[in-house]
């Protein structure tokens, strides 16, 4: 944490050296006595991290002093130390902007310094956070975050960049697994408003009952069961990104709703009547095709276009050539983090298995594999036997390398062989061929 | 019991016991108490009793600090009057009452820590 610096602005020498003095106790404090309020206000450029202020004082009143410290930085506390209880004052003051309010008296040196504790407290959670934060920035870095060298990814990359340098809407679309979200992270962490939240919600996930309320949040008593004011994501993200995933999915009375948020920047809690301004920026992404999903009926036009804003289209991962062994290479090296092991590499004849591959799942089945295959293998070298595409999409092996049509034919004949306990009569069958075929096959050793 | 005209104790529950410290606060209250007393008189000839209010204010915190009793109600009285204006009769006395004992006070620290 940076250094605490403690101004006393008192003209009374003799109470400010001994406040001085007693808050010097904390080693971490360092702390300056200003006897008028014009030598507190040339010296603010020092930074003071918290001002204890006495009001009454020779030059100029605490109000000039406080509307001018507030005017040179806004952010910092100030704490008015006054002789007299004059409660119209202090609610003055605090309307100001003083942070607190005490009367001088026996109790005063302790009240200060457990208010300037606290000030010290929330400044190290602030601290933290923006730390947090440029941390969050750093690995969403897009160019390091999102791996690949493919023209295609250049491209996204391109997209990106101008999608950092505005406040369009985003809309994302592609295939399953192609890192969406991915892309609506880089996008905020790289764009002005990193500072502030990025929150992300997947519209599928939620029961159309409930999704405006954990969009817009509700008052307490809006319905049975709301026991206290609730905060929608809206206002969470209120000033940063929201990121509104399947968006595909949102009902159409929902996307009414949320057409007239983009029109009026205003909305108003499940229950409430209080319009709340909103700075959201929005990034909505789908694996449909949104032009069909318009032409079904299931967007509204006016709600598309919207949201359409720049589109980024994700290529799947079987369009992004030796981006597969990339992006394999890094999953081997998380995995190996993640798993304290030594970071393994892939034989030839396994990066030839993989970029054979089509990934129906596309980067999320990727890592699925590479993790499997470290498992797998049984030393620091995974090879072809350790590779095993086990897609819920339903592309059999037989399909990924290229092979003739001959090839080809036995394979399936021996797919189905296998599938249907080696019943010659049943598969020929299924297959429209001569039993003789897959007798002769099988004499000659082809399948 | 003492018979002194102020004690230390106040001071030390702020400051703990730190004689460098304490010394310091010593020459603070030599040094600045005789300037807030011919302020007070100055403003009671100009008949600026804002002036006063504002003197009287701060000599306030000096004389709770050094617990001088024998002002308490003193210091308060001519800050009351000069604030509000009124009973300005006896601002004189009162204030005559200031210097005196502030004086005593100063003497017995001045022998307490033998500062010049």
């Amino acid at each position: 944490m940076s250094s605490f610096k403690v101004f006393i602005v008192e003209d009374d020498e003799f109470y400010g050296e001994m406040l001085k003095h007693h808050l010097q106790k904390n080693p971490d404090y360092e702390v300056e006595l200003f006897l008028n309020g014009n030598d507190c206000i040339k010296n603010l450029h020092k930074q003071p991290s918290a001002i204890s202020l006495d009001y009454s004082l020779p030059d100029i009143t605490g109000y000039e002093v406080i509307k001018k410290i507030k005017g040179y930085n806004p952010d910092i506390p100030v704490i008015i130390v006054s002789g007299q209880e004059d409660i119209s004052t202090a609610v003055e003051l605090i309307k100001e902007g003083a942070y607190d309010y005490f009367v001088k008296n026996t109790e005063t040196k302790d009240r200060l310094w457990i208010a300037l504790t606290k000030i010290r407290e929330n400044i190290s959670l602030k601290e933290e956070i923006i730390e947090l934060k440029e941390t969050i920035g750093k690995q969403y870095e897009f160019r390091k975050a999102i791996k690949g060298n493919s023209q295609a990814i250049k491209d996204i990359f391109n997209l990106i960049e101008k999608a950092t340098q505005s406040n369009i809407s985003i809309s994302i679309t592609g295939e399953t697994g192609t890192g969406k979200e991915l892309v609506a992270r880089a996008i905020h962490y790289n764009s002005s408003r990193a500072k502030k939240p990025f929150v992300a919600i997947n519209v599928s996930a939620i029961p159309s009952g409930l999704i405006e309320s954990e969009l817009f949040g509700y008052e307490k008593g809006a319905f049975t069961g709301a026991n206290s004011r609730k905060i929608g994501k809206f206002e969470v993200a209120n000033q940063g990104t929201l990121f509104l995933d399947e968006i595909s999915d949102m009902d159409i009375i929902m996307q009414t709703k949320l057409l007239r948020i983009l029109q009026e920047k205003e909305y108003s809690r499940v229950g409430g009547n209080e319009n709340i301004k909103t700075d959201v920026r929005l990034i909505v992404a789908t694996n449909k095709n949104l032009t069909e999903e318009v032409k079904k009926g299931k967007i509204r036009e006016d709600l598309y276009y919207r949201l359409l804003g720049l589109p980024i289209e994700l290529p799947p991962l079987r369009h992004r050539g030796d981006d597969i062994i990339i992006l394999a290479k890094h999953f081997l090296i998380e995995y190996a983090k993640e798993n304290k092991t030594k970071v393994a590499s892939l034989s030839e004849s396994a990066i030839e298995k993989l970029k054979k591959y089509p990934y129906p799942g596309n980067i999320r089945e990727l890592k699925a594999i590479i993790e499997l295959a470290s498992v797998l293998s049984n030393d620091d070298v995974i090879d072809e036997s350790n590779i095993n595409f086990n897609s819920a999409h339903g592309t059999s092996d037989f399909l990924i390398e290229e092979d003739t049509l001959q090839g080809y034919i036995r394979k399936i004949i021996k797919y189905y062989l296998q599938k249907h306990n080696d019943n010659v009569l049943l598969v020929a069958k299924k297959l429209d061929i001569g039993k003789s075929t897959i007798y002769r096959m099988i004499k000659n050793k082809e399948i | 019991m003492s018979s002194k005209n102020y004690t230390l104790l106040n001071i030390k529950a702020f400051i703990g016991d730190d004689d460098m410290v304490m010394d310091k606060m010593i020459d603070i209250f030599l040094n600045n108490t005789p300037m807030m007393i011919s302020k007070i008189e100055e403003g009671l000839n100009k008949k600026d009793y804002d002036q006063i209010n504002f003197y009287a204010h701060k000599l306030k915190s000096s004389i709770d600090n050094f617990s001088i009793i024998q002002l308490s109600d003193n210091i308060r009285l001519i800050e009351k009057f000069a604030k509000e204006k009124h009973t300005l009769d006896r601002l004189p006395d009162l204030t005559q009452k200031l210097k005196t004992v502030l004086g005593s006070v100063m003497e017995e620290i001045k022998n307490d820590f033998n500062k010049s």
